[in-house]
């Protein structure tokens, strides 16, 4: 487990593409922060490190939303469980976990059975409003993420 | 006389047209995505082979399955049915599986039953039990369907002292057909599509030894 | 196709079996077996025949004077048994086909006066009375009515089905040509008809269920059946792909069954071509800016079907999502759109000046016609926090006013930008968004200002329809485009620049 501070959007977007760097087919991301922490910011970074193709925007109304990349390789797919109700509506998604790099906006406990590692980046912001800096916790859950750094 | 469209993307995309038993054209792809691209290619392949053969009938699997393909193959039968003006019923996949594996096949009995297991994800995978064909070539369902954890399913088999033959063959629009009519000669063939999803709200539970009418 | 019988062309070997049903359906009026021939074996004669499990239930010909771009329609006929099913609209569509294929522009025909069914039908393919000539037939002493089609009318004016499932709502929407005969959105059904009392959040397994009802609702308002569709239109993308693959599957299959062709669209253009079913056309080069709870793009609109540029689009959440957040940090339920405005009515918009997204000098060189909402967001959800901390009533009519005037503020400012920018004196708005009034005030205002002609169709048509998709499909009709085949799939991230995927 790390913990770090991100300044700015900038850093945020620079973290996104350190942990994009590292991502591959069957990896599984869940972003954990309240509304405007940041959680797309980072996967823009991530999209960029992974050559995604198509506009990262926020996938909320559309919940997700499937990015081939210039390589070819596995797809980044985005979603953002925020309208979901329950798991299996999740489920109805359709995702091919194995051959995809999922990233999951407010994911947290919806993700239990799909995969033994999980990656879970959450992120902090100051309430009382006078910082811009964001505290970020990543934790590799499972034996993909034993030793893996930012 | 009419043919019979059948239907079904709860795995692969499966399509054939059958008359009275016969089976005049089928199409049959395994890819368990791309149901989409693929089931209006396969229904107009089948049509075309039967030039002036209508459809007064469709039927279509309703799964259960996990698949968003699932949901494709039922709307593809829908509309297909109103366009051509024809009867519209469903079937529950496991069953067509089950007609496959039970036709010809004397050793399965309730105390040496069939079982239908197929992948639901979540770790999970979808069961039923069959113990042979009815008179009418039905098969008849003796637990599920149901949603089951595989260790579960093997401490439930276990519990109830059943060693049961597992099925191996995978599901064919022909077989939907076969045992569409098989209901229809049992005069219980549903009207029903809906898909079936299996987890909650609708969830049933497997309960063996509860008699599941086909 | 679906239907009981095949259509062939006819040969030498098809005289018999015709002359029985000559006879059978001519009695008095009946041709030679000579005459017969000959019209069979004509130069510039088209002769079709129908056959049913391997018998001949009906046959028609066309005779063509290329020359001076005419046909006429040379007799039709089907057999007693075989009527009331529609073989003999299809016999006529396959004569209309050739004509056109032949390029003629004028089809004739006569009718007996006391055949009114075959009047109706004719009437019902485009055919109008232009002469009698009295008692026509004889021995039976009957007038004959001649009637003529012109044929690019019937090209143009196609009746097309179009089904919409991108996200949320379920479209159906029925057109010919430019005119709007339906438009129906599951959404705007009873629930309980629809869904028997439960109401499923999320997209795919809402538009399966939604699906029947939806389209047998369309077919009633239009007062029209399927049989008499000549093609089916979808939404391909972008969208939720489970969501869009219903609609998908739906679609194709719905064509195959009435052996109709179809074409699959982009969600996004129809949009913006909705506006061709209320003022006829869509007046090109035109800015269009698109605000949904999934899309905020800005395009420039050159030609409809082929000139589609994007200038800008979010590069966070879209506005419509922007509202939606909102809300609920503001306690208000979903949708947020309509909560913020009534929210708002008492509010004052320049209570908080919450920032404007990429609106800064160095945004208007690289970002100038991208949006961006999220910061925003940002600000309101923190302006709130603040005060909640410092255990302080929240003034949610300013808060709502203020917020909803800084995303009004920025979507005008870019699209009006645009169009400024480009010598584009005309901006179209749509998607669901445009419900929005105060967004339509300031359009109005700042387009006054400008010099830009505002076009803003009917809010039923603005969100997610299947009319906008059937007006997209009866326009690339009415330009001789293809159709798409069978093969293609749901796309979730299709660019604007791909109006049809073939």
């Amino acid at each position: 487990m790390m913990q770090l501070q991100v300044r700015d959007a900038d850093e945020m977007h620079a973290l996104g593409i350190r942990i994009g760097k590292q991502l591959r087919a069957g990896d599984l991301v869940v972003l954990v922060g309240p509304l405007g922490a940041g959680k797309t910011t980072l996967t823009r970074g991530v999209g960029e490190a992974l050559g995604a193709i198509g506009n990262v925007s926020s996938p909320t109304f559309v919940i997700a939303r499937t990015h081939k990349r210039e390589s070819g390789e596995a797809p980044m797919v985005h979603v953002d469980a925020y309208r979901l109700g329950s798991a299996d509506e999740l489920d109805d998604l359709d995702i091919d976990f194995p051959k995809s790099i999922v990233l999951v906006e407010w994911g947290k406990g919806m993700l239990d059975d799909i995969s033994d590692n999980l990656l879970e980046v959450e992120i902090a912001r100051d309430h009382t409003g006078e910082s811009e800096t964001r505290e970020v916790t990543i934790t590799g859950i499972g034996e993909r993420w034993a030793g893996v750094e930012f | 006389m009419g043919a019979m469209l059948a239907i079904d993307t709860s795995a692969g995309t499966t399509v054939a047209l059958v008359r009275n038993g016969e089976v005049i054209a089928e199409s049959n792809h395994d890819n368990t995505m791309g149901h989409a691209e693929t089931v209006a290619v396969a229904i107009a392949e089948v049509l075309a082979a039967a030039p002036g053969v209508g459809v007064n009938s469709v039927v279509v699997g309703r799964g259960p399955a996990p698949f968003t393909g699932l949901r494709v193959g039922i709307a593809a039968a829908m509309m297909f049915s109103q366009g051509a003006k024809a009867k519209l019923s469903g079937v529950i996949s496991l069953d067509a599986i089950a007609l496959l594996e039970l036709e010809g096949n004397s050793a399965i009995s309730s105390t040496n039953p069939l079982l239908v297991v197929t992948d639901a994800r979540r770790k999970e995978v979808y069961y039923a039990l069959y113990s042979g064909l009815n008179s009418h070539g039905v098969p008849i369902r003796i637990d599920g369907p149901a949603v089951i954890k595989p260790a579960a399913l093997e401490e439930m088999l276990i519990d109830i002292n059943i060693t049961p033959v597992t099925a191996t063959k995978s599901i064919t629009a022909v077989a939907i057909a076969k045992l569409a009519e098989a209901q229809l000669r049992d005069a219980c063939l549903s009207t029903d599509v809906t898909a079936l999803y299996l987890r909650q709200p609708d969830a049933v539970e497997g309960q063996f030894g509860k008699k599941v009418s086909g | 196709m679906s239907k009981p019988w095949a259509i062939r062309l006819a040969s030498e070997s098809d005289l018999d079996a015709i002359m029985q049903i000559e006879h059978e359906c001519f009695a008095n009026d009946a041709w030679s077996s000579d005459s017969m021939f000959d019209e069979l074996t004509g130069a510039e004669k088209y002769y079709i025949v129908a056959y049913q499990d391997d018998a001949l239930i009906g046959y028609a010909g066309l005779n063509k004077l290329p020359t001076v771009h005419q046909s006429e329609i040379q007799t039709i006929a089907v057999l007693p048994s075989s009527r009331g099913n529609g073989l003999g609209r299809d016999l006529m569509d396959q004569l209309l086909q050739e004509a056109v294929r032949c390029d003629c522009r004028e089809v004739f025909l006569e009718v007996r006066a006391d055949n009114p069914v075959a009047q109706q039908l004719y009437r019902s393919l485009g055919f109008e009375q232009i002469d009698v000539r009295k008692r026509y037939y004889q021995p039976d002493d009957v007038d004959a009515i001649v009637m003529r089609a012109t044929l690019t009318s019937a090209k143009a004016e196609p009746l097309v089905l179009g089904i919409e499932s991108s996200c949320d709502e379920t479209g159906v929407g029925i057109v010919r040509g430019t005119t709007l005969l339906a438009n129906v959105i599951s959404s705007s059904m009873d629930q309980h008809a629809r869904f028997g009392g439960v109401v499923p959040e999320v997209a795919a397994r809402a538009h399966l269920e939604a699906l029947l009802p939806t389209l047998n609702e369309a077919l009633a308002t239009a007062k029209v059946s399927l049989d008499e569709i000549d093609a089916v239109a979808v939404a391909n993308g972008p969208g939720l792909a489970g969501a869009l693959m219903v609609g998908v599957g739906a679609a194709k299959s719905l064509a195959v069954s009435l052996g109709k062709p179809i074409y699959a669209v982009n969600h996004l253009v129809g949009h913006v071509g909705v506006d061709i079913l209320e003022r006829g056309e869509l007046e090109t080069p035109t800015i269009a800016l698109l605000v949904s709870g999934g899309h905020t793009s800005l395009l420039l609109v050159r030609n409809l079907l082929d000139d589609v540029e994007l200038l800008g689009e979010t590069i966070d959440d879209a506005a419509g999502e922007a509202f939606d957040k909102v809300a609920r940090v503001l306690g208000l339920k979903y949708p947020g759109g309509p909560e913020i405005d009534n929210a708002a009515a008492d509010g004052d918009p320049n209570a908080i000046r919450f920032p404007r997204g990429l609106m800064l000098p160095k945004d208007m060189e690289k970002n100038r016609y991208n949006f961006s909402f999220s910061g925003l967001k940002t600000a309101v959800a923190r302006h709130v926090e603040v005060l909640n901390t410092k255990g302080e009533l929240v003034p949610i009519a300013d808060v709502a006013a203020s917020f909803r005037e800084a995303v009004v503020d920025v979507l005008v400012s870019k699209a009006v930008n645009a169009c400024v920018d480009h010598n584009v004196p005309r901006l179209l708005l749509g998607g669901g968004v445009i419900a929005n009034r105060r967004l339509r005030e300031v359009a109005q205002q700042r387009c006054d200002e400008n010099g830009i002609e505002l076009r803003i169709p009917a809010l039923s048509l603005c969100t997610d329809n299947g009319a906008m998709i059937a007006a997209i499909g009866a326009q690339l009709i009415a330009a001789g485009r293809q159709p798409s085949g069978l093969t293609f799939g749901a796309d979730s991230t299709m660019p604007v620049t791909t109006v049809q995927t073939l």
